[in-house]
């Protein structure tokens, strides 16, 4: 029997994320934002599945498919309680998720051990400088490093 | 174990082979000018002796000699020697040198004449030694003669050597096989010197040609970014240099602890120049000062702070598109990245590992997309510039227009219930304004909490998005209540106006990805305005419901509308218009 406590990232009906997938086995970090109303978990399937993103980009990086990725953890970083991070127009979401992705790419060889991120945006985002954004993104960004080590 | 038997090299064969690895006449010249930078001069002259004095000179085949001149350190005999050796050794190479495989000096000169002469001292007496390709071709053997020095050279010396230290490289014999002529040699290397050598020149090393000095060029312009911030590339009108990413350090490779910095900048768009100086051509000269053109656009690889690679597209990371001609990179490396970088032995081209390629083209990938969307803007507000802003036509038009009172069929509400309901607007929007102005600091990245203090301009840009008298119904702004669409505006002056969302994906959609449709964006602008307008006409005459009823339902589905819009851009982004018109050219 597997366990699998999945109790606090399945609610996204009224909070929206930014999710960070790692496996430092294979040193990549996919980063990700979602209003997905059962959460990051929710989201997660349209990652793994035959067309998923995460996949064809760990397939790239490996040559391996993401089921032979052991270590996978997901990090879930809830946004602010707002309809801006919420809606369907996703530009607030997009933003803080890109300049998370930004500052953590610029980590990845600080950080042991290091990673390569694997996700990125075609569109530059267009509320980078948004306050609110930013302090959001430079949050999670904080926690992130703070906690690497130990995961 | 077997012994190994010696096998027979033919030194004219190897040095013909090697003379023809690729030159030009100023990459040839540049990599004689690094030895005169090893050796720690302070100042380097080319001279370019013509063939027929009175020939112009833009005649082509028509160079006699290229003598290079520098005050360095110089050599004894033994090391002028071991200079002259083919792959000469690396032990001689201090860290951070800009000397690679030893093979630089010879190479270059025999990739543009026959006789290479190098005289040197470094105190002790100069030395001069003479070889002949041509001698070398004939005998197989790789061999200089010593001769003395003649009386070109004691000139040479008496004028730039007075110290009695430094060496003179004269490369004579030159090919006469379509070999450049001086004018061209002496444009390219004005601004080859000037980039290539830009760190080396603005810590005083001093490098001329028939004695003119050549000045630094950064190809970045970091000086002008750094005056002028960083670039947002919705609002930059083309007109200056901005930064991209400043100077950040990325690891190519961690277990090795190999690094590399990134720098990059955007630099300005010809055409804004056209249109705002009128009759002047001043984005020619803005071509020519900021070297914008179709050679020179891509990342500039600075090796121990030479340049090695001139606008490198980096196997595709930068695409062959005239929309990137702005975009300016820098990547600095030391010789400890040489294995990431390829770099060959005319320091000409480098072609980058698979680690360090993807590396590089992740950290920059964003920029590439910014430069892109910088220049298309750019071009946007050059064509607003020229065709007048559509926003404020949409304006412009409602000047004249007035509003139904009301419609056929509804009741005119009492005079006191028309009172009512435009106190309880007027109070309501008394109090959106104070967010409007908190979610406009908080989009200049300003601290949003204490609005107490808010001037009548900052109250004017809060609500139109800018601060322009021609706009006064529909505004475009960067911040709506709950990040709809659209949401009306009222007050005593203004009247009823609406607030659009112009970073929402819909207004995007519309402005954006339609630029070049004035008429769809006028459209937009006045249906955004009459939606606006039907809402408050339900807030003032429509007495079925409450006044917080009406709001509660007329907000909902503005945000539901809002989402919906959003949504089908997402899903059909690539279907939608511009696609089915042909517009006559």
């Amino acid at each position: 029997m597997i366990i699998s406590r999945i109790y606090n990232v399945h609610n996204g009906v009224d909070t929206a994320y930014v999710y960070i997938w790692i496996s430092k086995k294979f040193k990549l970090v996919y980063i990700g934002m979602t209003n997905n109303s059962v959460g990051p978990i929710g989201r997660a399937e349209g990652h793994f599945n035959s067309r998923g993103t995460f996949r064809k980009r760990f397939l790239e990086e490996t040559g391996l498919g993401i089921e032979k990725a052991f270590d996978m953890i997901l990090l879930s970083f809830p946004l602010p309680k707002k309809r801006e991070y919420t809606g369907v127009e996703s530009s607030y979401r997009e933003s803080v998720e890109y300049l998370v992705m930004k500052e953590l790419q610029l980590q990845r060889g600080i950080l042991v051990p290091n990673y390569d991120v694997v996700s990125w945006h075609d569109r530059y985002p267009r509320r980078t400088g948004n306050l609110e954004v930013i302090r959001t993104a430079t949050s999670i960004v904080k926690s992130f490093v703070s906690g690497y080590n130990s995961l | 174990m077997s012994v190994p038997i010696p096998l027979e090299i033919d030194a004219g064969r190897l040095l013909f082979g090697l003379s023809r690895i690729g030159y030009t006449t100023s990459s040839a010249i540049c990599d004689i000018i690094d030895n005169s930078i090893r050796a720690e001069s302070e100042n380097i002259e080319l001279l370019i002796i013509k063939d027929r004095k009175d020939f112009s000179d833009n005649k082509k085949n028509n160079v006699k000699e290229y003598i290079i001149v520098d005050d360095g350190n110089g050599m004894d005999r033994d090391g002028l020697l071991e200079a002259l050796k083919l792959g000469s050794s690396d032990q001689e190479y201090e860290e951070h040198s800009l000397s690679k495989f030893g093979l630089g000096l010879k190479a270059a000169a025999f990739s543009q004449g026959d006789i290479l002469e190098i005289i040197s001292s470094n105190g002790s007496g100069f030395n001069k030694f003479h070889i002949s390709l041509t001698n070398i071709i004939l005998t197989k053997k790789y061999a200089a003669d010593e001769i003395p020095l003649n009386e070109s050279d004691n000139s040479i010396i008496e004028k730039h050597l007075k110290e009695q230290k430094g060496t003179i490289i004269r490369i004579s014999a030159i090919r006469k096989n379509n070999h450049p002529s001086v004018s061209n040699t002496l444009s390219e290397l004005n601004t080859k010197i000037g980039v290539i050598y830009y760190h080396f020149i603005s810590k005083n090393v001093k490098i001329s040609i028939g004695g003119r000095l050549i000045p630094g060029i950064d190809p970045l312009f970091s000086v002008e970014a750094d005056k002028n911030g960083n670039l947002d590339e919705n609002e930059w009108d083309g007109t200056e240099v901005r930064w991209i990413e400043k100077k950040k350090s990325v690891t190519l490779d961690d277990e090795l602890e190999i690094t590399a910095t990134i720098e990059i900048t955007q630099l300005p768009y010809p055409p804004i120049f056209r249109i705002k100086h009128l009759g002047e051509a001043k984005d020619v000269e803005i071509r020519k000062k900021y070297l914008i053109e179709a050679g020179n656009y891509g990342f500039y690889v600075y090796r121990n702070e030479r340049l090695i690679s001139w606008a490198s597209h980096l196997n595709g990371i930068i695409p062959y598109d005239q929309d990137f001609y702005a975009f300016r990179g820098k990547i600095s490396i030391n010789d400890n990245a040489d294995d990431f970088f390829n770099i060959d032995v005319k320091k000409s081209t480098l072609t980058l590992s698979e680690e360090a390629w993807r590396v590089i083209s992740d950290v920059t990938r964003e920029a590439r997309a910014k430069s892109k969307n910088a220049w298309l803007n750019a071009g946007r507000i050059r064509r607003e510039i020229i065709n007048k802003d559509p926003n404020e036509i949409a304006n412009k038009l409602l000047n004249e227009y007035e509003q139904i009172e009301i419609l056929p069929g509804d009741d005119l509400p009492t005079e006191a219930e028309a009172e009512k309901r435009i106190e309880l607007i007027t109070s309501d929007m008394a109090a959106k304004v104070r967010l409007i102005v908190k979610m406009m600091r908080e989009d200049k990245g300003e601290n949003g909490d204490d609005i107490t203090d808010v001037s009548i301009e900052e109250k004017e840009e809060a609500i139109k998005g800018e601060i322009n008298p021609q706009l006064s119904k529909i505004f475009r702004v960067s911040s709506v209540t709950d990040n709809l669409l659209w949401e009306p505006y009222y007050d005593t002056d203004l009247g009823n106006c609406v607030r659009i969302n112009k970073l929402h994906r819909f207004a995007l959609y519309i402005y954006e990805n339609n630029a070049s449709n004035q008429d769809m964006q006028i459209t937009f602008d006045l249906l955004m305005l009459q939606l606006s307008d039907a809402e408050f006409y339900a807030y003032k005459n429509i007495n079925d419901f409450d006044y917080e009823q009406i709001k509660s339902i007329l907000w909902n589905f503005r945000r539901i509308a809002s989402e919906f819009l959003a949504h089908m851009v997402r899903k059909l982004e690539n279907e939608l218009p511009p696609n089915y018109t042909s517009y006559a050219e």
